[in-house]
């Protein structure tokens, strides 16, 4: 029996181990999870009862709308003074024996990483859930280099039982079932066949035990950062990343810079919000703060503490005024658990770490804007993102913001010459006035060529019924009733 | 440990602080719009209208006045508005003690209010002979005698600087001390120095946490302030918020107690001053 | 009061009897309608593909057609929206930003129009029926129209109203979106539509009428044969 995951080698969605064109990628996957229906199935179940649970814990708020602004305005003052905060945070928590380095990119944060793990014989890696780490491919990375590391979140246990990433930015495994994770486990870990979730969690309890106190290195992510009393605030709910960080003897921190908020009375009121837009809890099970290493009047916790501030492209966005509130994020994935977009599609068919409104947002900023446009551009601007958003992040307006930008810098030729042509016909009631009957005049004719590659919008009516356009449109009525004007007795 | 900045700077590589700081100033010449206090258009009710001004944060540009006086209005001028909005909390005892019971109940915690020391120990030893306590931890030496006499059958010992924390993960149950209780939120506040250490109230299969009422503070804000007001400047390295016993919803959305951490989470309220 | 109509270009073309009855409606009510006839399409569709440059003259000819109206009343909340919201945002830093500003405020939705500039709730009309009610986003969201609506549709003899439990998810029509990508569209309609279904309603209401149109073609292509119809068509039974 082996208790040893081995670490994801390269997952089949990474992007950016396949050559394709993340677009065609996206298309294909996208087309394959819209119409299994079992996935559709098991997401809206899973997400049924979130939505009970966040709006009970809404309700218990005075005012969530009012608490929405005001976190946001939270957010606004550290994003918009984000180098003095950022300063702040960093001489504080150095101050208290914590090493903290400023990572331009992902390399420059796996070099040290990877430097720290080699000055200090570094073995065995337990790692907590860390989004940020996700985005740099640190799990992967250190695995390659001959660690041994060990998700300890349960659900990013069992996708790097699956080797693939996650699904969800919280809840890593919601696309899976019982009888899949119980197959995993026998399958990887030797265990028994179970069918309660209950035993499936314990399964993975006792296979990571031992893994926390044989660590050498514990890594973990970061929800904040506290400016003014130079802490980092780690939020979960099964304990494993207070395990991962409290028994090691190093424990390193990796965070965006945006992480920040400039005090510490600030998360009386966003560790409230954020469990209640994360997962419907009124505060999540451990919200914990670290501003350093063991201290000479504590019995225990890590020798060492290195904190990483990456930018990774962070400071692109942060210099489109426009859509610098997407640096607001908390990271709550309430955006997922809305977007009908999401829940149709699946967390994979994006190819991107963040997935749903959030990551179609950002990807164009952290990446490229030309290879992930196809994102903002998949989308029904319906909304529902911004309306969840515990911080106001104005995000189906910036997909639209993406969409303009895109097509700005490099239009599609054959929709350019189709939306001035468009234009052209519709600031002249001419020109509109003569092509809107063609459209009843074709349409007979159109209806012949249905299920045929000729169909002019078979892209509609492959899976929909196409209305018959009325013998008059309104304005012939209007003109007629004007000419004849209706009595009204009624 | 010898901390050894030098060598540091010759296997380390040197970081981007500077690029990093220059980017980001860079970046924010141009000022954001406020794009969270935007009037939203409601046709439904046209009178609607956020009240604004009270939402964004009076922040004062020097923190440093906030170590001169330690008082409320000084830290935190916006304490109050935060209020406003976050659930509401009684301002009373009971109505305190009755909201952090009813959350108890939600999250699972095994809440118990003893009016009297001498009940809070038959609780005690009551936990002990149905789980059958054989080592437990607590986090001082005083606790480890008080406990030992209360719970004759069971071996207690402490986190002191040398524990084993291999010992520590086999024992049976930690009993610790706690900053705070939190009525709005039914959570424990502990920090590594005053409660023993990181991994005392996380890695045993449960957590049991004696409190006096007269800890019971109201919501986070409060928490915060006491911390503040304690420590000053100077917080404890690790501040924990404990919020029910470990849990995971990672299959299927489905809630299982006892993820990682502590199974149980077991609070005893003491309601009577301590004996002298 | 003169009432200016802006019937966007596809429910001239393809739902013309929404916006007849609302001329009903409004006239019976004793108003004036007036319907500047030059009006064409509002210039979402290449505004909301991205193509900002391409939306303005089409926007900015809309904006010249009601200079002179006091109150201008859309059937569709998305055009609306597009009015109302978005203009601004197109202009923005332009010459005409002024012109879009002062259009916006004049921009109302049917429903929230008739209940709270108007006030009137009960337009008297009878439609016996079980009909649920389709939220279309843009009305929900840019407009923040959820009770107005629902208030008139109460007053409507014989009408039973049943929500369905997706009301607010959005029915997946999204403009070029819905060509687009044809499958997540497509997907969206489903998921709405079995929501629809579950009610057992024997008619599908809404105050868009492009969301309509997504769902009448999916109901339909399921065999489904439920009326779908604009608020204006159910409130001017009368």
């Amino acid at each position: 029996m082996s208790t040893n995951p081995q670490a994801p080698q390269a997952p089949p969605h990474d992007p950016s181990s396949n050559k394709q064109n993340p677009e065609k990628l996206f298309h294909t996957s996208a087309n394959h999870i819209t119409r299994n229906l079992h996935h559709r199935s098991i997401i809206q179940k899973a997400l049924g009862g979130y939505y009970l649970k966040r709006d009970e814990q809404k309700a218990r708020f005075s005012s969530w709308q009012n608490a929405r602004t005001a976190a946001a305005s939270i957010k606004y003052e550290a994003i918009n003074h984000l180098d003095h905060y950022l300063v702040q945070f960093a001489d504080k928590i150095e101050a208290n024996g914590a090493k903290v380095f400023w990572a331009s990119d992902g390399s420059e944060a796996l070099q040290y990483i990877l430097a720290v793990a080699r000055q200090n014989n570094v073995r065995r890696i337990i790692k907590s859930k860390t989004m940020t780490g996700e985005e740099i491919h640190l799990s992967q990375t250190l695995a390659n280099e001959g660690y041994e590391v060990v998700e300890s979140d349960l659900g990013e246990f069992i996708v790097q039982l699956r080797q693939e990433p996650p699904y969800h930015i919280v809840f890593p495994a919601m696309h899976l079932t019982r009888g899949e994770i119980s197959s995993l486990f026998q399958q990887k870990l030797g265990s028994p066949p179970s069918n309660e979730p209950e035993e499936l969690t314990m399964i993975a309890r006792a296979a990571l035990r031992q893994k926390y106190l044989q660590a050498d290195m514990g890594i973990s992510g970061a929800n904040f950062a506290i400016a003014e009393t130079g802490m980092i605030s780690i939020t979960e709910n099964e304990g494993n990343a207070r395990l991962s960080v409290g028994l090691p003897p190093i424990h390193v921190v990796i965070l965006g810079i945006e992480k920040i908020v400039p005090r510490l009375q600030d998360l009386a009121l966003l560790l409230p919000m954020l469990a209640t837009a994360g997962a419907g809890q009124h505060l999540t099970g451990y919200n914990t703060l670290i501003s350093g290493p063991r201290k000479t009047n504590e019995p225990d916790g890590p020798e060492q503490m290195h904190v990483i501030l990456l930018d990774n492209r962070r400071t692109t966005l942060l210099a489109d005024a426009e859509q610098r509130d997407a640096l607001h994020c908390i990271r709550c994935g309430a955006c997922l658990n809305v977007c009908p977009i999401f829940k149709n599609i699946g967390g994979h068919s994006y190819g991107t770490t963040y997935q749903g409104p959030i990551g179609s947002v950002i990807t164009p900023h952290l990446r490229d804007l030309q290879t992930w446009k196809h994102l903002s551009a998949a989308s029904s601007l319906c909304g529902a993102c911004s309306e969840t958003c515990p911080v106001k992040i104005d995000l189906h307006h910036h997909l639209l913001h993406n969409r303009r930008n895109a097509y700005h810098l490099k239009p599609n030729p054959l929709e350019k010459i189709l939306w001035f042509a468009f234009n052209l016909f519709m600031q002249s009631p001419f020109l509109y006035n003569l092509a809107a009957p063609l459209n009843r005049l074709f349409t007979p004719f159109f209806s012949l060529l249905r299920k045929t590659p000729l169909d002019p919008i078979r892209n509609w009516t492959k899976t929909r019924d196409f209305p018959q356009p009325p013998p008059k449109s309104f304005k012939e009525l209007w003109r007629q009733r004007k000419k004849n004007p209706p009595s009204f007795q009624s | 440990m010898i901390p050894n900045s030098n060598t540091n700077h010759y296997l380390y590589p040197p970081g981007s602080r500077e690029k990093i700081l220059c980017r980001i100033r860079e970046a924010l010449r141009i000022p954001a719009p406020k794009r969270h206090l935007k009037d939203h258009c409601n046709l439904d009710s046209p009178q609607f209208k956020y009240p604004q001004q009270n939402l964004e944060h009076p922040y004062k540009e020097d923190s440093e006045s906030s170590e001169k006086k330690n008082t409320k209005e000084n830290l935190h001028p916006h304490l109050s508005n935060h209020r406003l909005w976050l659930p509401p909390v009684p301002q009373d005892t009971p109505g305190k003690i009755s909201l952090f019971a009813s959350l108890s109940q939600t999250l699972r915690t095994n809440f118990q209010l003893c009016p009297t020391y001498s009940l809070a120990k038959s609780k005690l030893q009551q936990l002990a002979s149905e789980e059958n306590w054989k080592t437990i931890y607590t986090h001082s030496e005083e606790w480890k005698n008080t406990l030992s006499t209360i719970l004759p059958t069971t071996n207690v010992l402490s986190t002191h600087p040398h524990y084993d924390k291999h010992a520590l993960a086999t024992a049976d149950a930690s009993i610790t001390n706690c900053e705070c209780l939190i009525a709005q939120t039914g959570s424990v506040l502990i920090s590594s120095t005053y409660c023993g250490g990181r991994n005392l109230s996380v890695l045993p299969p449960h957590h049991v946490v004696l409190a006096e009422v007269s800890q019971l503070v109201g919501d986070l804000t409060d928490a915060f302030l006491f911390l503040q007001q304690k420590y000053g400047s100077n917080l404890p390295p690790y501040i924990s918020i404990i919020t029910g016993p470990s849990r995971t919803g990672d299959i299927e959305r489905i809630l299982v107690l006892g993820a990682h951490g502590p199974k149980k989470l077991s609070i005893i309220l003491i309601e009577e001053n301590p004996p002298p | 009061m003169q009432i200016s109509l802006f019937v966007p270009c596809f429910i001239d073309q393809f739902f013309p009897d929404a916006a007849l009855s609302i001329v009903k409606i409004l006239e019976k009510l004793g108003h004036e309608v007036h319907y500047p006839e030059g009006q064409t399409c509002c210039g979402q569709p290449p505004f909301n593909s991205g193509y900002w440059q391409e939306a303005k003259g089409a926007a900015l000819h809309t904006i010249r057609q009601f200079r002179d109206s006091e109150f201008i009343v859309s059937p569709s909340g998305s055009c609306g929206a597009m009015l109302r919201v978005f203009y601004p945002e197109l202009f923005a830093g332009t010459k005409y930003e002024a012109e879009a500003r002062q259009l916006a405020p004049r921009v109302w939705e049917f429903s929230t129009f008739l209940v709270h500039k108007l006030g009137v709730t009960d337009l008297g009309a009878s439609f016996p029926c079980r009909a649920t009610f389709h939220d279309g986003c843009h009305g929900l969201r840019e407009l923040g129209i959820k009770q107005a609506p629902r208030t008139l549709l109460k007053h409507v003899r014989g009408l039973q109203l049943i929500e369905m439990s997706e009301a607010e998810t959005c029915c997946g029509f999204g403009g070029t979106f819905a060509v687009k990508f044809p499958h997540i569209s497509t997907a969206m309609g489903e998921v709405k539509c079995a929501s629809i279904l579950e009610t057992s309603a024997d008619c599908v209401i809404s105050n868009d009428a492009s969301c309509l149109m997504q769902i009448q073609g999916i109901l339909h292509r399921m065999g489904k044969l439920i009326p779908c119809l604009h608020i204006a068509q159910v409130l001017s039974k009368f």
